[in-house]
């Protein structure tokens, strides 16, 4: 005879076998000593188990002053019926349907309460997870910014070293334009000088060589505008 | 009314405040009961509660939609009470016995119908509660889902992670340990029949 595993007899003693394996075991139980006498075992530490009832625990938002508005709403109810049954003369079926109407704003106003406990809750809820979030996002940034730190000290490191060079290459290119000019003011006084004499000994009668010469004395090498009387 | 899947879709992707409120409204009382039995401290298991939605929140992004939410939920909830039952043995001065569970049990005042009942009622559940905290937690866990919260075997492995041999055999080995345990004060009472001795 094939004993069933206790896993197996797990599957039974809660309801989850399916039918066919019920009928299984149930026949080996009806001719099993062994198995009989440890299902009952099991059975009766599960009924053990079902002694232990928990707290009733006060749902939060049936707590505390709602139940006292609840109170509140029930007497108000029974006294506003009252009222107007002996202030109206009100028949017995108008003043069920007033009262039912009653009741059913009153439980619209505690839905609407209970839902804004709801949104208190969740908004404490929130306010925990962002602030644990904030935790986690400030020791991110503290480790950002050490890095940062880090980083800036070598981009100024690198800044001051591009800095020298920069001067240096300042220096270096000043000194070349120096050099330039005072190339170019010397070629520029040689062709001044030549183009004078050209302007003196070239046989150009008139206006026109009179303007070339005014246009050659006009200028000088360093720009600025010279006016001479030419020779006669 | 939408299902719990369905209102985590809306908390995962619109942050949608009644939703996450719906869930937790129906879930709050279930994972508060899995922490009180897990643990045996009735502040703890607040904690653990409070705690659970608040990852539950925080880690909408890591809930895959086609999973079932209570499983997910169930994961979390096991795993806060790992960790405060790690946390306890940690420090031993705080063990289950010393944790705040006090003389009327769960650390809470019991409330019964007459006196005699309520004694009587309450002694039964301070004995079963007492034997169930001295069961390994691997068991103690098995035996909260399945007995008290009513899941499904295969649904227990899913949050345990085990397969669902596995985790009969431990339903099975924590009622033979809480049998031994409870049988003698169990035959006092009555409870298990004389006829019903191995």
């Amino acid at each position: 005879m094939r004993h069933p595993e206790p896993g197996e007899w797990m599957s039974w003693l809660y309801g989850e076998a399916s039918a066919a394996v019920r009928e299984d075991m149930e026949a080996h139980l009806a001719v099993c000593p062994d198995c009989s006498r440890r299902v009952a075992g099991w059975r009766g530490t599960m009924g053990c188990l079902n002694a232990l009832e928990l707290p009733q625990r006060e749902s939060r938002w049936d707590s505390g002053w709602t139940q006292w508005m609840r109170w509140a709403a029930g007497v108000a109810i029974l006294a506003v019926g009252y009222g107007l049954g002996r202030q109206g003369g009100v028949s017995p079926g108008e003043m069920d349907r007033r009262m039912e109407a009653l009741r059913g704003e009153l439980n619209q106003a505690a839905t609407v309460q209970r839902e804004a406990e709801l949104g208190r809750l969740m908004e404490d809820l929130v306010r925990r997870v962002q602030w644990e979030q904030g935790e986690a996002l400030g020791a991110l940034l503290a480790a950002y910014q050490t890095e940062r730190r880090e980083e800036r000290e070598v981009f100024r490191e690198a800044w001051m070293d591009l800095e020298t060079r920069m001067a240096l290459e300042t220096a270096r290119l000043k000194n070349g334009l120096a050099n330039l000019a005072s190339g170019t003011g010397t070629g520029f006084e040689q062709a001044q000088t030549r183009l004078r004499w050209l302007t003196a000994n070239l046989p150009i009668a008139g206006e026109e060589n009179r303007d070339l010469g005014r246009s050659v004395e006009g200028f000088s090498k360093d720009g600025q505008s010279k006016t001479h009387e030419r020779k006669p | 009314m939408q299902t719990d899947e369905q209102a985590m879709w809306r908390v995962q992707r619109h942050h949608d405040p009644q939703a996450f409120a719906e869930i937790v409204r129906r879930w709050e009382e279930p994972i508060r009961r899995l922490g009180l039995r897990m643990l045996g401290d009735v502040h703890r298991a607040e904690d653990v509660a409070q705690e659970a939605f608040a990852r539950v929140f925080s880690h909408r992004r890591d809930y895959d939609p086609t999973a079932r939410f209570s499983t997910w939920l169930w994961r979390i909830a096991v795993n806060l009470c790992r960790d405060e039952l790690r946390r306890r043995e940690r420090r031993p001065e705080q063990s289950l016995e010393a944790s705040g569970v006090e003389e009327g049990g769960w650390g809470v005042e019991a409330a019964g119908p007459t006196p005699s009942e309520a004694m009587e009622g309450e002694e039964r559940a301070e004995v079963v509660r007492g034997t169930l905290l001295r069961l390994p937690e691997a068991y103690r866990v098995v035996v909260a889902l399945r007995h008290y919260e009513g899941l499904k075997f295969s649904e227990i492995a899913d949050v345990l992670g085990l397969p669902e041999g596995t985790v009969k055999s431990r339903m099975a080995e924590a009622l033979d340990r809480l049998e031994g345990m409870l049988r003698p004060w169990a035959e006092g009472l009555g409870v298990i029949r004389n006829e019903e001795k191995p």
